[in-house]
Formats: C-alpha cells, structure tokens, sequence
C-alpha cells in the first residue's frame, strides 16, 4: 500500500550528526510508539567517526532540556565542560615583545544590542577598557577560569550565558543510548554498498553488506563528506569555497592535564599561527588541540612543528593525527526524500564551532516541518534549502570576517585580505560599518547564525576603525550608558566572588549533579 | 562640498509627518547643537485624511521613546484601549438571526507559539464540542467580550496587564505630536504651502519653495514626503513606478462617519469591531466621546447609494440626519521603491492597503524608526540604506497585501459576487497560494516566518486561519503531537487566567474616566 505516507525515516550515518538527528527526530515524532514513524539508524561499524567537533552554542542546553537529558548525566558522561567564549589569541597581530594581542568573542553581554546598542558609546571613547569588557562582565570571568554558574544553580540554569566543550566520540555514544532506550530509534550496524532509486528518481532503499536491503520512506544523509546519498546517489554537486576561506588540512593532538587540578579554560582558545590558527578546547579529562592550515602555505611537517611548538615539550610523547578538510557546501541540501544533515550538507572550518550548532538547527527544522506525506516533500524543500543556503553564506561571511580584519602579514594572512576572496555580501557591511555602528536592521533573517552582538565582538576585537565622531551627537543616552557600566562594573565584581572555577564546578558536578529543573 | 547629512526637511504633517518627526528628531537630538536638524513645512490649507484611528501595541513604546506621558496622550487626543479586532460574519454567509465572529486579539499567546504551538493541539481535538480557537488559546478575545480594559489604574504609564494598543482621534493626535515635536523636541515648524522641488545636477534635491514670506526657500540635506496619496516628491517629482494591488484587494472607496454616544455613560468597546458586508465590510471604533465608523467597499460590485445605505443601516438608532457621510476615495498599492535619491516616502504617499487590520500608522512608525537608526549621516552611506530600506519596506507591504487578502480568501461566503471573486485563486498571489496548499496537512510553525521584520507574525495567522475555520488535516499525522498533557494544561490555565483577569480589571469606560481625573503613575 502506498498512500504516500511517510511511516519510515531512515538516517544513514551515526557520529553527531546522526544521533542527534535521530534522537530529536524519534523524540519529537513519538517513534516509541508503533503507530508513529519509525526511525532506523544505519551505522557503519567499520568506519570511526571524525569527531572533531567539540565546542558547541549555548543552543545546545535547550536541546538537550529538550530531549529530557539531565545535565549532570550529560557532562559526566561526555566529559563536558562549560564553554563561555571563545578567546583570539594573535589574530590582530603577531605576539609583539612576547606579548599576545588578545580578545574575546563573549556569548553574555550586559544588554542585548538589539534592545540598546554600546557599540558606539565605545567606539566614541576613550577605549582604555576593551570592548568585551566594556560590553560584559564575562571577560574577567573567562579570563579568570571561572565557570558560568555555582552547584546550586539548576541544571541548565547559568548565571552567565554558556555553551559546553565535550568529547565528540563520547557524545554520539551518549545520543545513540538514549535515542535506542527511550525514543524507539532502531539501530543496524552495517555497511551500505549503494542506493536503489524508484521512478520518480527518489531513494527507495539502500542495500548493505550485513543487511542486505533496508527499505524507507524517507532519508536523512550523515555520511559525512563522503555524502553518499544527498551526493552520490541524487547527484547534488559540492561547491567548494576554498577561494574564500583557504584551510585544507588539520592535524589535531590530545593532551592530557598534567595534575589534576590543571586549570580547565572556560573558553575555547584560538590561536593564530602563519599560515592557519590553533584550537584548544579544555575538557574535564584532557585537552584537545589542533592546527587548522593551509597547505599551500606550510608543509604539513611544519605545520606538525607548529601545533608541537604550541603544546610545549608535553608533546614530544603524544602522537598526532591529520585530517584533510574540504570547505564548502553541496547545491542543495534536501532533494526529493532525502536531507543530508552534517559534514555531508556542508564543512566550513571550526573556527567559531558553527558545525554542531547548524546540525542543531538543521534537525529542529526537519523535525518542526517533518512532511509526514508526500504531497508536502516539494514545500518542505524548497524552503529547508532557501534557510539553510542563507545561512551557511552567513557563516562563511563571519568566518571570512576574521581573516580579513587582521593585520598580520604572513603570505596566508595577506591572500586572504585579497578583495576577490571577499564574498560581496561581505566587503558591503563592512563599508557601511565604517561609518555607522552594526544595526539590528543588518539582521533580516529570523534564523541568522551570527547575531549582532558576535559581529561587534569580532569587529571591535579585532580594531575594526569605524569613525563616528562626525555623527556624536546622534549618541546621546550618557544617562543609560553611565548606569550600565556600572551594573556590568557591580556584576563582575559579585561574579568573581561567587562563582568557582571551572574545575571546581565540573569536581562537584561529578560528585553531587545539578538539581532536576 | 560637506558630505555630511545635517539637515532633514519633512514635507506634510499628519500623523504620517509629525509622528516621524518626533521619532527622528529624539534620535537624532535635534535639541543639541551639534544634532541633525529636523524641519517640518505642513500647509495650512491642506486638511489631513485623518481617518487612522487604529494603531497598533509598538506604539507604545514609540511614544515612550519620545517623551509623551501616556496620560497627556490619552486625555488630548481622545484615545481608548484596544486589545484587538473581532471579524463579524467574514468565515461564512451570514444568517439573519446568528451572528458569528472570532477575534484576533493583539497579545501574543500566552504561553507563545514559538516554544510550544498549541495551534495542532486545538486542531486535533473534537470539532462539536471544543471552544473556538480564539478562546481556547488565550485570555485576550474572553477579555474582550467581557470589555475589560487591559490594565489596572495604579499601574505605571505603558505597561500592561494584557498587550494593548489604542484606538485614537487621528486629527488630535497630530496636533498633540506637533505641540511635542515644537515645544519639547527642537522641530522648526514652516506653516507653508510648498510650490516648487529644485533638483541639483544628479536629480538630487538642493531645496523646496515655498508660498511663506520670510521661508521662500528651504534647503536640506535630507527630504521626507508626508504629502499623502498627492506624493509630491515620490509621484510629482521623481515618478516612480506605482504597484497596483487592485487585482488582489477590490475595494477602492469608504464612506466615513462620526456617530456620538446618546449616552456618555455608554460602554466602550475595548477592541475594533469589523463586520463584513456584501461588497466590503464596515469599521466600527469605539472612542471616548464618539464612535468612528466606516464603510469601505468596491465600487465595481455596489452602488454608492447602497454603500450608504448599509452604513446607515448598520449604525442604526444612533443614526441622525445631521451627521456627516464624508467619502473618500482610496487608492490600493504602492510604491516600486520608496527611498530615492536623497529623499524617502513615509505616510500614503508611500502607499496605502486598505485598513482592515490598522496597519498604517504601525507602518510610519517602523519606517521613521528604521530610518532614525540607519540615518545615512555622511552621504556615502546613502546607496546600501536605501538598498536596505527599499528591499525592507517592499517585504513589509506584500506581507501586509497577502495578510489582508488572507482575511477574504479563506472566507465561505458565496453570497455575492464579490466574495466569489474574492476566493478566485488568480486573486490569490503566490506566496499566499503555496503557504495555504502547505497549511493544508500541517499548522503554521515559526520557520514560516523566516524574515525579522514580518509585519504579521505566526500568532496572527493562527488567529486569522482558524478563526476563520481554516481546515488543516492532521489525522494522518496525529504521533507528532505526543505532549496533549501539556497541551491540557496550557488551555486550563487560560480559563484560570480568565477568571483572574475578570476579577482585577476594570472596564474600559471606568479606566478611560479615571486616566481623565486621576492619570497613570509615571514610569
């Protein structure tokens, strides 16, 4: 019978973007019970996930709320930690007489810019104080190793705005356990050999070694870039933007903590180098680092050197890893009966940790607008692909953002300030920036990745000249301005003396868990 | 040659004018020296339509920003509460002796519909026996049939117990803005006919002559055209294109009356009553010392004379020879771009789509406010502003066209030739058609809704769909609403919200009265 119901999701590919498709897909559907659709999960047991990813948006405490998770399980499992910020080391300039060029991309600010804007309250002072200090209390808090919230506050409940580092490959575990025990998703390991398609040209089946064939209504691609649905089967051609942003490689090193009461960041440290930027993501168990560079820049024995040199003689023990990343996205996201979610949509360097966030927001609208019939998959489509093409070329706008505000001088760091490798859409706000502060009118779209107060953390951060002088008296709330600053000033200072340290937090996480909201 | 933008020449008053006056010259400080310079030149001879009596609840927070005490506002310019519309006899043909009617009230719903839509929880309960959506959702169309104000007197200036906007005498309010705007803001006011636009050599304009003796000629850097339909800079001067409407919105004239309550004492609606008609439909706005009522209707399906007679009908025993049927011929549509040049169109000179849900005035205010926070001081500016707002402002009036038109094309009537027609799909544009065929098989959700600045948002469309009888299908789907606990506990706790609301809110007339003698506690 076929009355063009979608009864059968099948997700091809498990890691992140697999299981935490599945788990909101069955949770949100219902698929514990029989009547409802059903979501099967196929996942290779030979092939290892990528697992990277390992910084996440403070979306993700909704998400896991969402999904009836408690957090103390969650970080304790996954060997979370809490993810404030993330903090740009030398991308300004270069280290000068040893000593760093420094700022902060913060998730709290004192006030929301869209509801009162500091930006150019700051940008017309005197800046003895950074912008990220001037705008939130969390600097001095990251700066300080403290985590966002005390043990008394309720899971998810922070007294700052946080996200979380976690360990990739422990958090798919972690949704795979909870999506097969409590939301009725079932889970087949083999290997896929290839697609069968029906007349209308969409996927009717995928037939595997094990397995052999696994029948479905509809297809969610998490192969990664091998994309062999989205991709191989329904030919969606890649377009790889490797002319905008130029990274194509990775090495990445795990390093233990030394003693156990290692200070663990509370922010994801970026590092810029010659020809690329470092990652250090502080867990409760180790440090994950990486070097994200471009080959055509550095030999990858040099760029080993680099990553070594960063770590410190710790390193000489450990061994390193290297992974070829292809920046871009496919043409379509969605096609006929099949979505691809993850490395498979797109792969933009994780620079600002968007790869997590955009499976987040990739899942919740397939979830949202699920097309239980066929008649709605045409709808559906066209708008999942409108969104998301919209937001991946934000994306890569803000990421690009980065690059091309710095003044370092090394050959990768001049290429990529090369007008042709700025999308327009880009070179425009910028323009206009110089000019006049970031508006709440730049942000046309409900779902825009990056909100205005991360452009002004990066615009400012990175000393983006804008010049306002000649309009100062447009900006004349001193009254407002004055009683903010000192709100942020009294914040910090009670902050500093009530929150403990990251590590403390997470010890007593381990020990006691948070109360149940 | 400066490039800096320091003057700015506004062109009409009426609330269109004096409303965007107010908003750019707080922003802009035109108090200080060093400000940018705000001028309006309104002619004296040249009465305002002045029929804009509904606003919407972003109004106040304009008039907050601006400095008005919301007291002063009442008690000067006539003003009540308004907590929504309720749309009579528009879902089906009427029958002579039931009336049938939903709201579509102004708050948001309770518990929002971004974090959890009840919309399919409503859908997926028993037709004969639930509560309409309207009551079922939230407390704000219950509060309405009761006529509850939406605060408590002791409550400060501007903040509500329920969302609420007002309903307003438009002349006054002009007048009550222009007082502010001179006395309080630093708006030079020019009393003045404007006779002749001077352009530069790039079309740009250098500055206005005028019929005033000591103000021949006024320049600026900056112009804005408050001139009405007449569009003196927008139609006059520059020509710009017109996108006709009357192809999907039918009506094109109004008769308008004032009718005073026989009885001061009388009860005062708390929300704009809009009951439709053969040909059109008929406003009905509750004011403190009068009613506004008005017919609009499309002179294509029925004559003039029984237009007037339905009005008159319509108003019944409060009907008196002595009182005044104006009629005003309206124009549907808009400009192809409003911003030109070194010039912008604000008011119904940049275009008008029919009242039916008071979204005028609520399009001045987002206009002055986008343009006093991207105002292009320094001229090189100017291109991607004028990009941004024409873009902006063009997604503002299809959405507001297709959320009018939703209101007559999901209609049964089939009485008249007009509702027929009304339902044709070719009437229907194209966005509207494939939101409906998708609304279908699954409720509106948040990701429908994808530009910031959509005029109306989800909660409106559920009210207007399902008010309207909308008829989504969702048996075949019913596994993916699995929280209908939750869903239970939401809808009782409207009914507890009810209860509560009624005990602690006065009525409209009572609230209205006690702003006069006593005022709200400023903020």
């Amino acid at each position: 019978m076929n009355d063009g119901m979608i009864n059968q999701v099948v997700i091809v590919g498990g890691g992140t973007a697999g299981w935490l498709t599945a788990a909101k897909l069955a949770k949100y559907l219902s698929s514990n019970k029989s009547e409802s659709v059903q979501v099967t999960l196929v996942e290779s047991p030979d092939i290892p996930t990528v697992g990277v990813g390992e910084g996440t948006w403070p979306t993700m405490r909704k998400t896991l709320a969402d999904l009836d998770i408690a957090e103390h399980d969650f970080i304790n499992y996954c060997n979370a930690s809490f993810k404030q910020a993330t903090k740009f080391v030398n991308w300004r300039t270069p280290a000068q007489n040893g000593q760093d060029s420094v700022y902060y991309h913060l998730f709290s600010s004192i006030v929301n810019a869209d509801e009162f804007n500091l930006s150019p309250y700051w940008s017309l002072s005197d800046k003895q104080i950074d912008y990220a200090n001037f705008a939130s209390p969390q600097a001095v808090i990251c700066e300080g190793g403290f985590a966002p919230k005390t043990i008394a506050n309720r899971g998810y409940d922070g007294l700052l705005n946080y996200a979380y580092h976690l360990d990739a490959g422990k958090f798919a575990d972690f949704l795979k356990k909870i999506s097969c025990e409590r939301f009725g998703v079932k889970h087949l390991a083999a290997n896929v050999i290839s697609t069968n398609l029906n007349a209308s040209g969409e996927i009717s089946s995928i037939e595997t070694k094990e397995l052999g064939r696994i029948e479905g209504d509809f297809f969610v691609d998490c192969t990664g870039t091998r994309c062999l649905l989205l991709g191989e089967a329904l030919g969606i051609e890649f377009t790889p933007i490797n002319d905008i942003l130029f990274t194509d490689n990775a090495i990445a090193m795990q390093v233990p903590y030394q003693n156990e009461d290692d200070a663990i960041s509370s922010s994801t440290i970026s590092t810029a180098h010659a020809a690329g930027w470092t990652w250090d993501i502080g867990l409760s168990n180790r440090r994950g680092t990486g070097y994200v560079y471009c080959s055509d820049f550095v030999s990858h024995d040099q760029a080993e050197q680099t990553l070594r040199d960063y770590i410190g003689p710790q390193a000489e023990q450990l061994s390193a890893r290297r992974i070829k990343i292809a920046s871009g996205y496919r043409k379509k996201f969605w096609e006929k009966n099949c979505v691809a979610i993850g490395m498979s949509a797109a792969f933009v360097e994780p620079l600002e940790a968007s790869a997590i966030f955009l499976i987040e927001a990739s899942a919740n609208m397939l979830c949202e607008l699920f097309p239980r019939n066929k008649k709605q998959l045409g709808a559906v489509e066209k708008k999942f692909n409108d969104s998301f093409e919209y937001r991946w070329k934000r994306t890569i706008d803000f990421i690009k953002l980065h690059y091309f505000l710095s003044h370092r001088k090394e050959d990768f760091w001049l290429e990529n300030k090369s007008a042709s490798s700025v999308p327009d859409s880009l070179l425009e706000q910028l323009d206009n920036w110089k000019y006049r502060p970031v508006s709440r009118y730049d942000f046309q779209n409900t779902f825009e990745p990056f909100i205005q107060d991360s452009y002004q953390y990066v615009l400012h951060g990175m000393g983006y000249v804008q010049e306002l002088g000649y309009n100062a008296s447009t900006f004349n709330q001193h009254h407002t301005v004055e009683s903010i600053l000192k709100k942020n000033e009294k914040l910090k200072q009670h902050l500093q003396n009530n929150l403990p340290t990251n590590r403390e937090l997470l010890t007593k996480v381990k020990a006691f868990g948070f109360q149940k909201i | 040659m400066t490039t800096v933008n320091n003057d700015i020449l506004i062109i009409g008053g009426g609330t269109a004018g004096w409303l965007t006056a107010a908003i750019l010259a707080k922003s802009l400080n035109s108090k200080e020296e060093n400000g940018i310079k705000v001028t309006v030149v309104e002619s004296p001879d040249i009465p305002i339509v002045g029929v804009g009596e509904g606003t919407w609840p972003n109004l106040r927070a304009t008039l907050h920003k601006i400095g008005v005490s919301e007291t002063d506002f009442i008690r000067e310019c006539d003003a009540t509460f308004k907590q929504g519309a309720e749309f009579i006899n528009w879902a089906k043909t009427p029958e002579p002796s039931a009336k049938e009617s939903y709201y579509h009230p102004l708050g948001t719903v309770s518990h929002s519909s971004y974090d959890f839509n009840l919309a399919p929880y409503w859908l997926l309960k028993n037709k004969e026996n639930r509560l309409p959506y309207d009551q079922a959702v939230a407390s704000q169309a219950r509060a309405c049939d009761l006529g509850l104000a939406p605060k408590q007197i002791v409550m400060p200036e501007y903040s509500a117990a329920q969302e609420y906007a007002y309903h307003l005498n438009a002349n006054k309010f002009s007048t009550f803005l222009r007082k502010h705007c001179i006395d309080n803001l630093g708006v030079k006011f020019v009393s003045a006919n404007v006779t002749n636009i001077v352009l530069d050599e790039n079309e740009f304009i250098k500055h206005v002559e005028t019929d005033h003796s000591d103000e021949k000629l006024i320049p600026a850097d900056f112009f804005i055209d408050c001139t009405g339909s007449k569009g003196l800079i927008i139609k006059q001067t520059y020509n710009i294109d017109w996108h006709d409407i009357s192809d999907v919105l039918f009506n094109d004239t109004a008769f308008a009356v004032q009718v005073p309550y026989p009885d001061k004492k009388q009860a005062i609606k708390t929300h704009t009553l809009s009951t439709a008609q053969e040909a059109g439909w008929i406003w009905d706005i509750g004011l403190q010392e009068r009613r506004g009522v008005g017919h609009v209707f499309s002179s294509k399906y029925i004559s003039d004379e029984k237009a007037k007679q339905q009005l008159i009908d319509y108003i019944g025993d409060d009907y008196t020879d002595d009182l005044v049927i104006r009629k005003i011929p309206i124009k549907l549509g808009y400009h192809k771009k409003f911003w030109h040049k070194n010039s912008v169109a604000i008011g119904m000179s940049a275009g008008f789509v029919e009242p039916l849900e008071a979204s005028a005035i609520f399009l001045f205010d987002a206009a002055a406010t986008m343009i006093a926070a991207q105002f292009p001081r320094d001229k090189k500016q100017m291109p991607y502003v004028e990009q941004q707002f024409n873009q902006n402002f063009k997604v503002r009036m299809e959405r507001t066209v297709e959320f009018i038109k939703l209101h007559y094309c999901i209609s049964e009537r089939r009485d008249t030739k007009y509702w027929i027609d009304n339902c044709d799909p070719v009437s229907i544009p194209e966005k509207l058609k494939q939101r409906l065929e998708y609304w279908k098989t699954q409720p509106p959700t948040k990701f429908d809704f994808d530009h910031a600045w959509e005029p109306f948002n989800l909660d409106s469309y559920l009210y207007v769909l399902y008010g309207m009888n909308y008829d989504t299908d969702l048996s075949g789907n019913t596994a993916a609403y699995p929280d209908a606990k939750k869903a239970e506990k939401l809808f009782y706790n409207v009914d507890r919200q009810t209860e509560l609301l009624q005990k602690q809110l006065p009525k409209q007339r009572e609230l209205v009265e006690k702003v006069k003698e006593f005022g709200f506690s400023k903020v």
